[in-house]
């Protein structure tokens, strides 16, 4: 028995020493290696960590963009560390946040989660460079807000990836349905009605992904609501089980009780209800810019329209108001200082540039993007001109609860759309919304 | 105790093999039939035979995305790793539980509290260790890494299995004059074989699948691993399972020789060593 404590003991104590040595080595030379592995016989090593790694036209294009920097730029050696998968990404960035080993350049989505890594020095504030350069920043859209914090001052990514949420349709079965584009909300019921009535699922959701329900709920919340809601979401003026966004909800239950979305939604994912528009299944399919690409390539590529999100009749002062924004920026590094810093920025205003977007779309040929450019008709796809077209006076907002100071709610608006699709009652779940707000903040 | 005495007769037995089978091999079938069809049919008739049996998926694994390179790069990381985890651990063993060493229980007990770390927790202090030397972009670093972590549980399974065996044997061959190499090479090391075996194949197995480390300290292309590769077909908006089916079904193969292989003696290997007699 003695021995066993004994024996027991002493493993602790091995145990214990190897975590000591472990800890303590780590942090000693954390400063050391970042300062050394730049310079790698006199070239300067950049490395970028994004989500493009595909096989997909936008990530070659950026590749491509990539090569050509690299060839332009003998003295500087791009090491990609990109990974497309989001799970996987984030546990690469967060384990090179948490070592303090954070790549040169790295990709991410802002927001008030990114808010802590901009107080904390993690990405560097480029408000200089911006204002530096004009002939590169000036023809940017102004969707900069998500990196913009209330308080820190600064801007702390450049919009790499444009998006705006509308609706694709099938023109062969609008018409087969007798049914005109709608404008309104209004409208867009009886388009529904009338394709449901014709056999066919209007317009399917895959809410087995949560996002996909959270982009309706934020849609409607821009159009019935307007731009100011997402300021009163940072700024805590309104609740979340407010009786404007309860109405939001019991709206798109209604829909669900009508069967607009199909059946059991809950169960059906992003894929599948792609699948269900390329194979006639679905009239509509509400997504983002970033889906033009594959629309063009799926089987029923010639036959696909698109038009913006239909605006309330009673609140048309809002019809310009879009989901969108830019989607994934690019960050530097905070710690980067000297010829690593230079070498960081050149990159980053290499890979956004006019230019460089110029080409993005003429590899991806379409696509939007975070700058004011001239479309050619003759180059790019019908869709991403009518696209370029019907955002020309918009305003912009991001996934409303993306505002949220918590950054927990992201998560929580999403799931809880998610039950109230599997059954929960509307006022129930902006109530469950709101109780995790009240909760976090005592 | 009626129940004991009641047996399967031949028919029901057979029946309840085929129906076993069944559940077992359909996802392989399901695999298989997946890698010959393009995603929106994967889809949209999922258990339909492939309409058209096209090898564009195997042409997208293996020559697009590299899929031959990377089945080579896990097979001999694995392979390596597997090696000097079974080396070592089998050493290990011997000394531990043949030489009677005064702390080698403690040691033992020592070397088996590494199986109650889980991987992910050691992410950061590793990611540190490994750029402080400028370890990226090595096989020796994942190699490293998986026969460390490894270790442990072969030592378990192979000390334990080693106790097992009568000391006299060791005795005997020492009074014909055997030095200890001998006696491990020649006497030990075979009779400990099926607890090798079984380390072995669940090593490979791990170190054949694993992502999370690769994804860390892989970011050249040309060393990619099987999982890392299969995720170029994961895009944001879209996965394609089609090539991603016919990685699969490529990247099975080596696992199935290096099972077949090993696979008799795995079974006894399970339970060997289990129980002291």
């Amino acid at each position: 028995m003695f021995k066993k404590i004994a024996v027991s003991s002493l493993s602790v104590a091995m145990l214990a020493g190897v975590l000591a040595g472990c800890g303590g080595s780590g942090e000693g030379k954390e400063n050391s290696s970042s300062g050394t592995s730049g310079s790698n016989e006199g070239k300067v090593k950049i490395r970028i960590l994004t989500r493009l790694a595909s096989e997909q036209p936008n990530a070659v294009a950026f590749q491509d963009k990539v090569k050509e920097f690299q060839e332009l730029n003998p003295n500087i050696v791009i090491e990609d560390l990109s990974v497309e998968d989001g799970d996987t990404f984030n546990t690469k960035f967060k384990t090179s946040v948490a070592s303090g080993n954070l790549p040169e350049i790295f990709a991410n989505y802002g927001g008030a989660a990114f808010a802590e890594y901009a107080k904390s020095g993690v990405a560097m504030d480029l408000t200089e460079v911006l204002e530096g350069d004009k002939q590169w920043s000036e023809p940017f859209l102004d969707v900069f807000d998500n990196w913009r914090f209330q308080d820190v001052p600064g801007t702390y990514a450049v919009p790499y990836e444009f998006f705006a949420i509308g609706v694709f349709y099938n023109k062969d079965l609008f018409s087969q349905a007798n049914i005109q584009v709608p404008t309104t909300i209004g409208e867009f019921e009886e388009a529904m009605q009338k394709l449901k009535d014709a056999g066919i699922v209007p317009m399917a959701l895959g809410e087995k992904d949560s996002w996909r329900g959270g982009h309706l709920y934020s849609v409607l919340a821009n159009k019935l609501m307007g731009d100011q809601v997402a300021d009163d979401i940072l700024n805590r003026k309104i609740k979340y089980d407010d009786q404007r966004f309860i109405d939001v909800l019991e709206l798109m239950k209604s829909w669900q009780k009508k069967g607009f979305f199909g059946d059991n939604i809950v169960s059906l994912d992003t894929t599948a209800e792609k699948n269900m528009f390329h194979t006639e299944k679905t009239a509509m399919h509400m997504d983002g810019s970033w889906y033009i690409g594959e629309a063009i390539k799926s089987p029923i590529g010639d036959k696909i329209g698109f038009f913006p999100f239909p605006y309330s009749e009673d609140k048309p002062e809002y019809k310009d108001v879009w989901m969108g924004g830019a989607g994934m920026a690019f960050s530097i590094s905070g710690t980067l200082e000297g010829e690593k810093k230079e070498a960081a920025i050149k990159f980053l205003k290499f890979v956004t540039s006019e230019d460089a977007f110029k080409y993005y779309q003429e590899v991806q040929q379409g696509g939007v993007f975070p700058v004011k450019m001239e479309v050619d008709p003759t180059k790019v796809d019908p869709l991403s001109v009518s696209y370029s077209e019907a955002i020309k006076n918009a305003t912009f907002r991001s996934e409303l609860y993306a505002y949220d100071p918590l950054p927990q709610m992201f998560d929580t608006v999403r799931n809880n759309i998610q039950g109230m699709f599997a059954g929960m009652a509307p006022d129930k779940a902006a109530k469950s919304m709101q109780d995790q707000v009240d909760k976090l903040l005592k | 105790m009626r129940l004991a005495r009641f047996r399967l007769s031949g028919p029901v037995l057979y029946l309840i093999s085929i129906l076993w089978a069944l559940v077992t091999l359909y996802p392989l079938v399901f695999t298989v039939m997946s890698s010959f069809k393009t995603t929106d049919e994967i889809y949209s008739a999922p258990f339909k035979l492939p309409s058209l049996y096209s090898f564009s998926n195997y042409a997208k694994a293996l020559f697009d995305a590299g899929m031959l390179r990377a089945i080579g790069n896990s097979f001999g990381i694995s392979i390596v790793s597997t090696l000097s985890v079974i080396l070592l651990g089998s050493l290990a063993s011997f000394v531990l539980a043949r030489l009677g060493l005064k702390f080698g229980n403690a040691i033992l007990l020592y070397f088996l509290l590494g199986i109650m770390i889980p991987i992910h927790t050691t992410l950061i202090p590793l990611m540190k260790m490994v750029s402080s030397v400028n370890g990226h972009n090595h096989y020796l670093t994942l190699i490293l890494i998986y026969t460390a972590f490894h270790l442990p549980f072969a030592i378990f399974l192979i000390s334990s299995h080693m106790r097992g065996i009568s000391k006299e044997l060791d005795e005997s061959a020492t009074l014909d004059g055997c030095g200890p190499i001998r006696l491990f090479a020649s006497i030990l090391f075979p009779l400990t074989m099926p607890a090798i075996a079984t380390a072995f194949i669940l090593t490979f197995l791990y170190v054949y699948n694993d992502l999370v480390i690769a994804v860390i300290f892989i970011s050249d292309k040309s060393m990619f691993t099987i999982p890392l590769t299969m995720l170029t077909f994961v895009a944001r908006s879209l996965t394609e399972y089609g090539p991603i089916f016919a990685s699969i079904v490529v990247s099975i193969i080596p696992m199935v020789i290096v099972f077949l292989a090993f696979q008799e003696r795995v079974v006894s290997g399970l339970a060997a060593g289990a129980v002291k007699e």
